[in-house]
């Protein structure tokens, strides 16, 4: 039975459409990512399911049963919200049994739960120090102490890590999804960021603008993104503008900017139709030499700005007809190859291509996550 | 801040990160004129700043709290600087329109800060910052509330605006990987102390210290003895498997750490070498480019690494595998006196 139902749920603030006939179903014991821009509903969507806001239509089942006029507190959820919410004048241990002595549970009984809790969250050497004495990490923990104690099945978790260093996120994410797995909880995670989302999910969903765009495994999503907004903000793509200039049985040939000619696999297509040519970064392959000049997909360019991302390198490449391509190699590889302002070929495999209809909005419209 | 020395380069592009707490903002506060510091000089272009208020400074500056005018739109944002300083109406309207155009906000300069998204509203406060005129640009955590998309997009532009302006430029952060993408030298701050400075290249792949190899990217931390010397690698003994590394520092002791990065360790499903380390695979991430791997060794010890996806598909979890940690990737340091997990810790 699947823990958590959405069905055509719509919210509204004012003349803001928040949520738009949004369905979504949360499996038992799943870790789910919403994966969004700023303002794209992802809040909203934790406090429909939290039961802190209503509905404007549309129907919520938490284990089967219908919440819509349920209170929040009696749909025994943890929701942690962004900026935790603690209580400044309770101490770290009182923070965590507030919820179990609420919920009429005895003093031992409360304490007893949060010492456990404290000690999975390796906050039990602070039991007695204030929220404000503690750090940015241990705050997160605290607030997820918190919730856990509930002995709420469900986690609602609203940027839990947003408030952190990059470097500490990065830690602190495995731990969350190892806490959620022991204690068998099902999660939904919200955050902007992809990297994230990515490494702790069983399944990712990617909201726009109150829409879901697309859901499925972080394999699933990374590499058939359903649209031009999924392949962008999930990893990172490079985008050509073009139309079909021929087709044949096993795929299309695409005018490029400049003349530059890009035989894909994408089958089905009709001549002169504008299209969006999407290539991962890290499927650019970047050579000085070639064998044969007249071979297909293979563009000559020069190296605009090498950048060091950490195991991996990124070239921005100049095409000779305008394009802009990055190229991704891991540092190993790429440490001495390369120098600004050489002049080198990319090569892209047709199989690595997707082919996109062209955005009616513009591409740049498309893209724009700013 | 202890003791703290720091040279910056003409039209160097410099960040400085560490973790929240370890005097990176205060740094740029006094740098600024925002702070005094209580010992020590400050030199701006060979000049003493100490008693110079931060209006005479000739440093442009972006806080962390975009600190916007509410009730000015973008245009006259930017236009505060120069109409203030009594710069000619003329040049003042250039300048701002060149920014303008820079910082691609065209479409918004009628528009007033509470309707402005968060990126624009940095990149305004960057434009404002830049019109002054100053020579030097402080920026601290410039792209701090940003979501995560917009701050990989934008970082980049911050570093190719003052580069076309020929501006030096104090970036503060706490990403080191967007510090390392753009920085031309990058200061890693502990404590009020600077621990270390070097290129990006240098901070990844040759770490000084061991919280620098902690700090910017992932690392592998094994406490290890001391065997010998045998020419110029070392010989280590990690709980009984031999293994040979390259000395970063000075080894005195005989307790050591070696540290390797997640993706220099290869990964084998056969081996034929004495060398390889038996483990087996626990976890296994996929990141979208590549594939992280969690693998506890026979005598328990837990190793990450981190394989291209396409290389990395045929691996399974529960599968047994060979590691292999090539000698000139593995670097070795003193253990350190307070011990591994305070001397890296970036809390």
């Amino acid at each position: 039975m699947p823990s958590i139902k959405l069905i055509n749920i719509t919210k509204r603030y004012g003349r803001i459409v928040a949520l738009r006939n949004l369905n979504l179903t949360v499996k038992d014991g799943e870790y789910l990512c919403v994966l969004g821009p700023t303002g794209s509903g992802k809040t909203t969507l934790l406090k429909l399911i939290a039961g802190i806001v209503k509905p404007d239509e549309g129907e919520i089942y938490i284990d089967g049963k219908l919440v819509n006029n349920v209170p929040p507190q009696e749909r025994n959820i943890a929701y942690v919200p962004q900026h935790y919410a603690l209580f400044p004048h309770l101490s770290v241990i009182d923070n965590v049994a507030f919820g179990p002595l609420s919920k009429g549970f005895s003093k031992d009984e409360a304490y007893k739960i949060s010492m456990q809790m404290l000690k999975m969250t390796r906050l039990a050497w602070r039991a007695n120090s204030f929220p404000h004495e503690l750090s940015g990490g241990m705050q997160q923990r605290l607030a997820l102490a918190r919730g856990l104690a509930s002995g709420a099945k469900i986690l609602l978790l609203d940027e839990p890590l947003g408030a952190l260093d990059a470097r500490l996120r990065v830690e602190l994410r495995y731990k969350l999804r190892e806490i959620a797995e022991k204690n068998n909880l099902t999660a939904i995670h919200v955050t902007h960021d992809q990297e994230e989302a990515m490494s702790i999910a069983d399944r990712i969903a990617i909201l726009r603008n109150g829409e879901i765009q697309q859901i499925g495994t972080p394999f699933y999503v990374y590499n058939e993104p359903k649209n031009i907004f999924v392949a962008h903000f999930v990893g990172e793509a490079n985008f050509f503008e073009g139309f079909i200039a021929e087709v044949d049985l096993h795929g299309s040939w695409i005018q490029l900017r400049n003349g530059f000619i890009l035989r894909t696999n994408e089958i089905g297509k009709k001549i002169g139709e504008r299209v969006v040519v999407m290539i991962r970064e890290e499927k650019v392959r970047v050579t000085k030499r070639v064998r044969r000049r007249e071979e297909t997909n293979l563009f000559p360019g020069t190296i605009k700005d090498i950048s060091l991302l950490g195991d991996f390198l990124s070239y921005s490449i100049l095409l000779d007809n305008g394009d802009r391509v990055n190229s991704r190699i891991p540092t190993i590889m790429g440490m001495k190859r390369f120098k600004v302002g050489e002049k080198v070929y990319v090569r892209l495999k047709p199989e690595d291509l997707r082919v996109y209809p062209y955005p009616p909005m513009g591409l740049y419209r498309e893209l724009e996550v700013i | 801040m202890k003791n703290l020395n720091l040279q910056v380069r003409d039209g160097e592009y410099l960040c400085i990160i560490g973790p929240s707490g370890c005097g990176k903002t205060t740094l740029i506060k006094c740098i600024a004129g925002i702070i005094k510091p209580d010992e020590g000089e400050i030199y701006v272009n060979n000049k003493l700043m100490n008693n110079i208020p931060i209006q005479d400074r000739e440093i442009g500056y972006v806080f962390q709290e975009i600190a916007l005018f509410p009730h000015m739109n973008v245009y006259d944002n930017i236009c505060y600087s120069p109409l203030v300083k009594g710069w000619g109406i003329s040049r003042m309207e250039n300048i701002v329109k060149e920014m303008i155009n820079m910082m691609k906000l065209q479409d918004r300069i009628k528009d007033y800060p509470d309707a402005l998204s968060g990126g624009a509203r940095q990149k305004t406060a960057i434009a404002r910052a830049l019109v002054s005129g100053s020579r030097i640009l402080l920026l601290d955590e410039p792209l701090g509330s940003l979501d995560a998309k917009v701050r990989k997009i934008l970082r980049y532009e911050l570093r190719r605006i003052t580069k076309d302006l020929n501006l030096t430029a104090i970036h503060v952060t706490h990403d080191q990987e967007e510090a390392m993408s753009i920085a031309d030298r990058i200061a890693v701050m502990r404590g009020g102390e600077i621990v270390e400075v070097g290129t990006p290249l240098e901070l990844y792949l040759y770490p000084k210290k061991l919280f620098t190899a902690n700090f910017v990217g992932e690392a592998n931390f094994l406490i290890c003895n001391l065997m010998g010397q045998e020419g110029k690698y070392v010989k280590i003994d990690i709980n009984g498997k031999i293994l040979y590394g390259v000395p970063r520092v000075n080894l005195e002791h005989k307790r050591v750490v070696a540290v390797i990065r997640p993706e220099f360790i290869l990964m084998k499903k056969t081996s034929k070498t004495r060398d390889s380390w038996k483990g087996v695979i626990e976890r296994k991430t996929f990141l979208g480019s590549s594939i992280r791997f969690e693998i506890r060794t026979k005598d328990d010890s837990l190793l990450t690494v981190k394989k291209p996806a396409y290389e990395a598909t045929k691996f399974k979890v529960g599968e047994n595998v060979n590691l292999i940690l090539p000698r000139e990737s593995l670097l070795l340091y003193p253990y350190p006196r307070e011990g591994l997990e305070k001397a890296i810790s970036i809390e």
